[in-house]
């Protein structure tokens, strides 16, 4: 009897311990999104494109990245994030040897110039996506977004949402320097 | 000054909410229990109508254009048109919560006054322990997401405009209906830890419940169907249930929600399985509040996307842990007085239904794994993954034909004992029919085995439920089982003869799809108040007779930068024409998608039928109907 006893109080634990358990998972879950939205690596190549840069107006294609390594950065100037992430750009273009490909998604070129003017201009190229058939066949889905093209022109990385130095530091940083081994 | 109003009267709501809390603390030896009751249904009002006031403010500034509130200046554009400027209330986190907190004290007011047999001390417990979760509702909101809060001294001349997939008319009506059931799932729930407080174990706590229980899952119901028909045509992936987190934190509070309002029918009946009872209304509003937050923490990648901060998915998780800890510690410290043993054929009514309730936990068991499963596996292996429609199809598939069988067997039982033999050779007989009926439907028509064994399983139910139909207090479940029968028809047709096409169509040219011909005819600039765009002329053909013309489109949305494919849709009960704009290709030119999908619209039927039957059974209940009977039972347990 008493056996039995014990058994149905036991039993009573078990939801308890199951949405601790639960509770404990979206906690720390919470706590990974803010450390980290979403890395992901992937082998895709770079979708073909021919497109007219910025500043030069003249017409750049994927030909041209070949052979060298880009960190490509969708932004616009009516982002509001990706303006205050400009900043994490231009320190990472300063320190490290690595050439950034700017994209500039649905925008008007002239309100993206007058932010470089204003904040530094830290790109190689500076791409005029107005019609955002680039973003469309990058899979966009928000601005900012970062991708790492290797010098065949694959994506071997996407992160989406804004970057901080720190990330690009922990987890960009080394994708960057194992590419570069190769 | 209007949006400070806003914000004080909130701070009001919030000191009335702790006072309803506080007082019969302070007050229980110095105030006569009569008006004890009397105090609380006052503050419980004033409370209301501060919320009330605080919500018409918010709309106010919205209908305004009030820019220098930061929510409206995120959320609302000068060329919105006048309807979503009322329903941008809503569409983001702020404003829900808001929302969620005016229809608790809709649900708190309805409680007051809706259930007459109630007895007041009961209502009294039940108002309290609504007051604290509003109390702790309002904290939250005040602390992390205040509405008002202002943007001075420079604000936007113009605002964000609303996320353009939310400005669609069934969007209006989606989140209040979602958040009608969701925030109802309170009422049985403070009902089940008033019966833990109180522990009066004769008083009829279980058709008390049985009316908010029924009219929550009633709106639930409609909210969930509303939501799946939004994805359907603004989405414009041609599906109705994508398994996304965000649907499925709508759908676990509904399945529990059903468990527990079959509960409830078996002990208004009986007193039978009562902790099993208390759990289930616990657990489904502890659900609809993980519902709340895995949707606003933003923890989970959705269509959805809504954006967060983690200091409110924290706030909204704190508050989540102290509703468990509370609501499981008074449920452990329940004890009743052992009732006496009797004896539960296994083949009874009471025990198919606690069968079934069982399958139905094993469910949302099963959607919540599929749903934590990316934090789960992030958070083991450090790996971001996505789990699927083919996780969720493969393992609910069998339960929802355990269901469907307990569901047309379980109403022609006898309460406690087994059935009689010469029914038992009856059922034997009608099994051996649907076996029939499978085999022949494989045979005859292009149905796959699974399809044709959960289209018998429908019709069996249906031909089951329909036995009843001689008796008119039964209409409710008639109608809610046969609804669900309904839903399964539609998701085997629609899963079994969709076509779904894609095609790259110059204009003028026609394509033949099953008989149909589909000619792409005009192509022409259209512009909206804040949008402009695209919008194709395509007329369908069969036999050379017009069967409709279909105008689908592609809108940008000016202030968001945001393109958006609205579909056009023929609806019709037996099918659904379904032309989705894609994008223009590089010789002039576009990708256009086909879908003909036949009966689809028996899965929102289903799903309404379901609601409607919910309402009306909870109208029927004896609480709120019979005033005269109930006062009469209640004074003879008193």
């Amino acid at each position: 009897m008493k056996l039995i006893g014990l058994r149905e109080n036991s039993w009573r634990f078990l939801p308890a311990l199951i949405l601790g358990i639960i509770i404990w998972v979206l906690f720390k879950g919470l706590d990974f999104k803010q450390q980290d939205p979403t890395p992901q690596i992937s082998d895709f190549p770079f979708p073909e494109f021919s497109l007219e840069d910025v500043r030069t107006k003249q017409i750049v294609t994927l030909d041209d990245l070949k052979g060298q390594l880009y960190i490509a950065h969708v932004w616009a100037s009516w982002c509001r994030i990706c303006i205050n992430e400009h900043d994490v750009l231009t320190q990472i273009k300063n320190k490290w040897p690595y050439n950034l490909l700017g994209i500039v998604y649905r925008d008007n070129p002239d309100k993206a110039l007058s932010i470089l003017a204003n904040k530094g201009d830290p790109y190689e190229y500076l791409l005029n996506d107005q019609a955002g058939q680039l973003g469309l066949s990058l899979g966009l889905t928000g601005t900012p977004e970062t991708f790492i093209v290797d010098s065949q022109g694959v994506i071997r990385y996407h992160h989406l949402g804004a970057l901080t130095f720190l990330q690009f530091e922990n987890q960009i940083l080394p994708i960057l320097e194992q590419i570069n081994h190769e | 000054m209007i949006p400070e109003f806003g914000l004080f009267a909130l701070i009001m709501a919030l000191l009335l909410s702790m006072t309803t809390v506080i007082l019969p603390i302070l007050t229980r030896s110095s105030i006569s229990e009569a008006s004890q009751i009397k105090i609380n249904a006052s503050v419980v009002l004033g409370q209301a109508c501060f919320i009330l006031l605080s919500f018409v403010t918010l709309v106010f500034c919205f209908v305004q254009d009030d820019f220098s509130v930061r929510y409206v200046a995120q959320n609302a554009n000068t060329y919105l048109p006048f309807m979503y400027k009322l329903t941008a209330i809503w569409g983001a986190h702020e404003g829900s919560l808001l929302l969620w907190s005016f229809i608790l004290a809709l649900w708190m007011v309805a409680v007051l006054f809706v259930a007459k047999a109630i007895p007041g001390k009961v209502k009294m417990t039940v108002l309290t322990i609504l007051s604290c979760i509003q109390t702790g509702l309002l904290m939250i909101i005040l602390k992390t997401s205040n509405p008002f809060i202002r943007i001075l001294p420079f604000f936007p001349q113009d605002g964000a405009d609303l996320n353009p997939l939310l400005q669609d008319p069934a969007f209006i009506m989606h989140p209040p209906f979602l958040y009608l059931g969701y925030v109802g799932f309170a009422v049985p729930f403070a009902f089940a830890l008033a019966e833990c407080l109180l522990k009066k174990m004769d008083y009829p706590w279980a058709s008390w419940a049985r009316p908010f229980a029924l009219s929550a899952l009633g709106f639930l119901t409609i909210g969930i169907t509303l939501g799946s028909w939004w994805a359907y045509y603004e989405l414009g992936w041609g599906g109705w249930w994508f398994w996304d987190p965000v649907e499925n934190a709508s759908l676990m509070p509904w399945i529990v929600g059903v468990a527990l309002i079959h509960m409830l029918w078996v002990s208004a009946k009986e007193d039978l399985f009562r902790t099993w009872r208390l759990s289930l209304a616990i657990f489904t509003f502890i659900l609809s509040l993980m519902g709340t937050f895995l949707v606003r923490s933003g923890i989970l990648s959705s269509v959805h996307a809504f954006s967060s901060s983690p200091e409110r998915g924290i706030a909204i998780l704190g508050f989540l842990s102290i509703v468990v800890v509370i609501s499981l510690g008074l449920l452990s410290h329940l004890r009743g007085e052992q009732k006496q043993a009797f004896v539960l054929s296994p083949w009874s009514k009471a025990s198919t239904i606690l069968l079934g309730n069982v399958l139905l936990i094993a469910a949302t068991l099963s959607i919540l794994l599929g749903t934590l499963y990316p934090i789960i596996s992030q958070l083991i292996w450090q790996k971001s993954l996505s789990v699927g429609p083919p996780y969720f199809n493969t393992v609910l598939l069998p339960m929802l034909f355990m269901i469907l069988i307990l569901m047309s067997v379980a109403v022609h039982l006898k309460w406690q004992q087994a059935p009689d033999f010469l029914k038992v050779r009856k059922y034997s007989v009608s099994l051996l029919l649907a076996c029939v009926t499978v085999l022949m439907l494989i045979n005859l028509t292009s149905l796959s085995f699974v399809a044709a064994l959960a289209f018998t399983l429908a019709l069996y139910l249906i031909i089951s439920t329909l036995m009843f139909i001689h008796k008119p207090q039964k209409i409710g479940m008639i109608v809610a089982h046969i609804g669900i029968a309904i839903f399964v028809m539609g998701i085997v047709f629609v899963s079994s003869w969709q076509i779904e096409k894609e095609f790259a169509m110059q204009l003028g040219q026609t394509v033949e799809v099953e008989g149909f011909n589909f000619t792409f005819n005009q192509l022409q600039e259209i512009k909206g108040s804040n949008f402009e765009g695209t919008r194709g002329t395509f007329t369908i053909y069969k036999d050379n007779q017009l069967i409709t013309q279909l105008f689908p489109e592609k809108r940008f949305f000016i202030a968001r930068e945001q393109a958006m494919t609205e579909t056009a849709i023929h609806s019709h009960l037996m099918r659904d024409f379904y032309v989705a704009l894609g994008e223009p290709l590089d010789n002039g030119a576009w990708s256009v998608r086909f879908y003909i999908k036949p009966f689809i619209r028996f899965i929102w039927l289903g799903g309404m039928m379901v609601a409607l039957a919910a309402f009306f059974a909870a109208i029927r209940s004896r609480c709120i109907k019979e005033k005269r009977v109930a006062s009469y039972e209640i004074d003879r347990f008193a």
